[in-house]
């Protein structure tokens, strides 16, 4: 990592402005504003920001608007210019900040306004939510299917959107053992058997103590569910 | 008794002067009583003006703030004859021993630098301050008396009359003045402008003279009558004379306009910026009167040096989750699948008889609850929002023990008249003015008082007791992961709530029914599920029910997947018949099944095993419905 920029977070009341016009991209946030709920995280992680910039503007300016795979050109970059431990990843006033403050284009050129809910999720879900913050689920995607310098296996799930909806939406989505194991061995299965195989497989782990399986044990758990399943 | 008045224009300020054996008082004895904060004091002055509402048009409140220096200053200050009285009254208690803060006044106020703030509060479409100094009138209950409250009906909000109180700690100066138009003109002189000052000072004694003063000051129209010297408003023209001078004008409008003078927050040493004491009245008068906003029965503005803010219900983000769960809150379901799904049930309250013998009828109150996305402001998370037909949220109660995993939520008891948009029962209409007599002075709870054993035979305190249990056992069954649907429940059926028997693991999942007593158990033993279980009406009276018991497979984070077909179910019990189709079971019992018991199992499982995601966690419903006489 060339730069080391200090990274932020949007304050609880800094939520406020986010409105409907705002989620819509109507009206674009006051600058002074903003300033005036952003502050810096604890500790003072830091993150490439000029790479992420740069990232960003190339996937938005190369996709056509709500073009799924947006996603996985952007997360390797996202995991990579953010030089952040786990226990900040759960802060959701970073995701915020990342949302709101700096990268509102991109939330809004990847996701359709369907509902002011569904949009404010994109903008503002975070925390125990995997899922909806749209660069917050980026990151922890990364962070749980990458093999340091490899994130083919980032790719692989985000070429797959029913993978991505299927697992990560779910708790055992936050054990990196199970998550690299259930990807890999379904990354060539069609919808329907992703679909049925994880239901089976969140079914079983009401047995088995998920944290007590490796990822060899996970593997093979899922090669059982899928060859039953087809 | 002595008097002392400064007359200008016939008005003035009068102070009681006490004789030798007059009570002392070290300050006002109220103002202690409530903590005071800016939110109690929006709480407090917007509950006395939706209190006084006239029947037809929404109440609007107004706050506005204005910063006075130079001639404006100075002008306002000749107007409220600050050196025609009050300032010798203020100026005495400053130079004795716990007058302190007022010296500072006196400093800030003879510096023509100093700014001073004034607050105005404008209601409108209230009926005013009607009524005479000596009978129990609003008039009375705001400019005269300590802890005692006059109010319209049932519906009102304050029973106790402290809230008035919160006026004069917010003052510097302890002083209020208050310019009302009445709703109804005044029977013998048919006047309907009416202009008083009051101010509220500790025991003091002036530099040049020999009396001392018990406090209480007014400014207004000294009047002799029978019983001494009392203090008379001033009326109509002159009132709208000095209520011009004193920046104290009002739209012909009924409603009364009060002025806090040297406006300040006594809980914050420094002095606040206007935009944020704008942004927090906002935010005070929609986290507790948002039922009021929204059904459109208050308006609440604030403006501040000539630009206005309304206060909308959508503006608060911690307060955005409790309106939605409000709008929906007569949605039929019971369960709460998705973030933002809203599901509710009804909990009954037994209003015992009143204090003269008469019977009640029962009531419910309509609990709802709105699962949380983590989208939501998390401000007042898990916290069920308390209020009736007022419109005033009680209390934010906790309830986050109820919440586990990532099922938060965020729920409203709406009760009373508030219960539903579709016209109240009699049953609402007595639970409304239950509720209002269990409120507190600070009207911030519903618990036993003294005004419920006043108003009601015992079995109040149990009738909320069990009222709150059955709370927060709906709520912990709204928020449950798996719980029932309610599939077409007739009329006659009076089963409260979707029902829960036991589970397949044992984990604490307590029957929220009311209406039956019920437990299960379940087992795996190798290639099918048996269970077994127990059904009692609590009724003694009945014409027969029926229970429908069906197994359902679980996963690791409670999602609810196909049910597992039940083969078959028995029961000894000789008025009672028992069939399964479609793989749900099926009990029917006549008047004699006063407790039943089964059993049966599963199909089943052909192959599979632990580990191969066909049998897992497996929860154990039952679904049952009472029928009683009548239809």
């Amino acid at each position: 990592m060339t730069r080391e920029d200090t990274l932020k977070r949007l304050d609880e009341a800094g939520r406020r402005l986010v409105g409907e016009s705002f989620l819509r991209g109507d009206v674009e946030l006051d600058p002074d504003e903003v300033a005036e709920f952003v502050s810096p995280l604890p500790n003072e992680p830091t993150g490439d920001l000029e790479r992420l910039d740069r990232a960003v503007a190339d996937v938005v300016s190369s996709h056509e608007r709500y073009e799924t795979d947006m996603d996985g050109e952007l997360a390797e970059e996202v995991h990579r210019s953010l030089d952040v431990t786990r226990r900040v990843a759960g802060d959701p006033g970073l995701w915020h900040w990342l949302a709101v403050v700096k990268y509102p284009e991109f939330v809004r050129h990847r996701w359709k306004f369907t509902s002011e809910a569904a949009m404010r999720e994109k903008f503002l879900g975070a925390g125990s939510d995997l899922y909806s913050n749209a660069l917050h689920r980026l990151w922890w995607i990364a962070e749980l299917t990458h093999d340091g310098d490899d994130y083919s296996l980032t790719r692989t799930v985000f070429d797959n959107q029913t993978m991505v909806n299927k697992v990560f939406d779910r708790w055992f989505a936050r054990y990196q053992p199970a998550v690299v194991a259930i990807c890999d061995e379904l990354s060539d299965e069609p919808s329907w058997v992703i679909d049925e195989t994880t239901r089976r497989f969140n079914h079983a782990l009401t047995n088995i103590q998920l944290e007590g399986v490796s990822e060899v044990e996970a593997r093979e758990l899922v090669r059982q569910i899928v060859d039953d399943v087809r | 008794m002595e008097r002392g008045v400064h007359d200008v224009d016939d008005a003035g300020w009068f102070f009681f002067s006490g004789g030798p054996g007059a009570p002392r008082y070290g300050g006002d004895p109220t103002k202690h009583a409530v903590d005071h904060d800016t939110e109690t004091f929006v709480r407090e002055v917007l509950q006395n003006a939706n209190d006084q509402a006239l029947d037809d048009d929404p109440v609007k409140v107004t706050f506005d703030l204005l910063t006075l220096s130079g001639a404006d200053k100075a002008a306002f200050l000749d107007a409220l004859q600050w050196n025609d009285g009050l300032g010798d009254h203020i100026q005495a208690v400053a130079s004795s021993d716990n007058g302190r803060s007022y010296e500072d006044l006196s400093k800030r106020l003879d510096d023509p630098e100093s700014e001073l703030r004034l607050l105005v509060v404008e209601d409108e479409n209230t009926t005013g301050l009607t009524g005479q100094w000596d009978e129990d009138s609003n008039f009375a209950a705001l400019v005269r008396d300590e802890l005692y409250s006059s109010k319209r009906d049932d519906r009102a909000g304050g029973s106790y009359g402290l809230g008035k109180s919160v006026l004069w700690t917010f003052s510097g100066a302890s002083t209020v003045v208050f310019n009302s138009r009445l709703a109804e003109a005044e029977h013998e002189t048919g006047a309907r402008r009416r202009l008083i000052g009051r101010t509220k000072l500790p025991t003091h004694r002036l530099d040049d003279e020999n009396s001392s003063y018990q406090g209480a000051g007014w400014l207004c129209r000294p009047t002799e009558g029978d019983n001494g010297t009392r203090p008379e408003a001033i009326w109509d023209d002159r009132a709208a004379r000095l209520a011009e001078r004193l920046l104290l004008d009002r739209p012909n409008t009924p409603g009364t306009s009060i002025m806090v003078v040297d406006y300040r927050d006594p809980t914050r040493d420094e002095r606040r910026e206007l935009e944020e004491l704008a942004d927090e009245f906002v935010e005070a008068a929609v986290k507790y009167f948002w039922p009021a906003i929204h059904r459109g029965d208050l308006e609440v503005d604030v403006k501040m040096n000539g630009e206005e803010r309304v206060a909308d219900v959508r503006d608060v983000p911690s307060i955005r989750p409790f309106l939605e769960c409000f709008e929906s809150r007569d949605a039929d379901d019971t369960t709460l699948d998705a973030p933002g799904d809203v599901a509710g049930l009804d909990v009954p309250l037994s209003v015992p008889p009143r204090w003269d013998g008469e019977e009640t009828p029962d009531g419910e109150v309509r609990l709802a609850a709105r699962r949380a996305s983590p989208a939501d402001d998390d401000t007042l998370l898990n916290r069920v929002a308390l209020f009736r037909g007022a419109g005033m949220v009680v209390k934010y109660l906790d309830q986050s023990r109820v919440a586990y995993g990532d099922r938060n939520f965020h729920a409203i008891l709406a009760c009373g008249e508030a219960k539903t948009d579709h016209g109240s029962t009699p049953g609402d209409r007595e639970v409304e003015r239950f509720l209002r007599y269990a409120e507190p002075p600070e009207h911030d709870d519903w618990q036993s008082t003294e005004n419920l054993r006043e108003q009601y035979q015992r079995g109040y305190r149990k009738a909320l007791d069990e009222m709150f249990d059955t709370v927060r056992d709906g709520l912990r069954h709204l928020v449950a992961k798996t719980g029932g649907q309610t599939r077409n429940l007739t009329e006659r059926v009076r089963d409260r709530f979707p029902i829960h028997g036991g589970r397949a693991r044992s984990r604490p999942a307590p029957s929220p029914s009311t209406v039956f007593d019920m437990s299960s158990d379940s087992a795996f033993d190798g290639d099918r599920w048996r269970f077994s279980g127990h059904v009692e009406p609590v009724e003694d009276e009945f014409e027969g029910w029926t229970a429908e018991i069906s197994l359902t497979g679980v996963g690791e984070d409670g999602a609810r997947y196909d049910d597992v077909p039940i083969a078959s179910v028995r029961s000894e019990h000789p008025d009672v018949t028992t069939d399964c189709e479609d793989g749900v079971a099926r009990i029917v019992a006549g008047p004699d099944a006063d407790a039943v018991r089964f059993d049966g199992e599963s199909e089943r499982f052909v192959e599979g095993g632990v580990r191969s995601g066909e049998i897992g966690e497996t929860q154990l419903e039952i679904r049952a419905e009472l029928e009683t006489g009548g239809s």
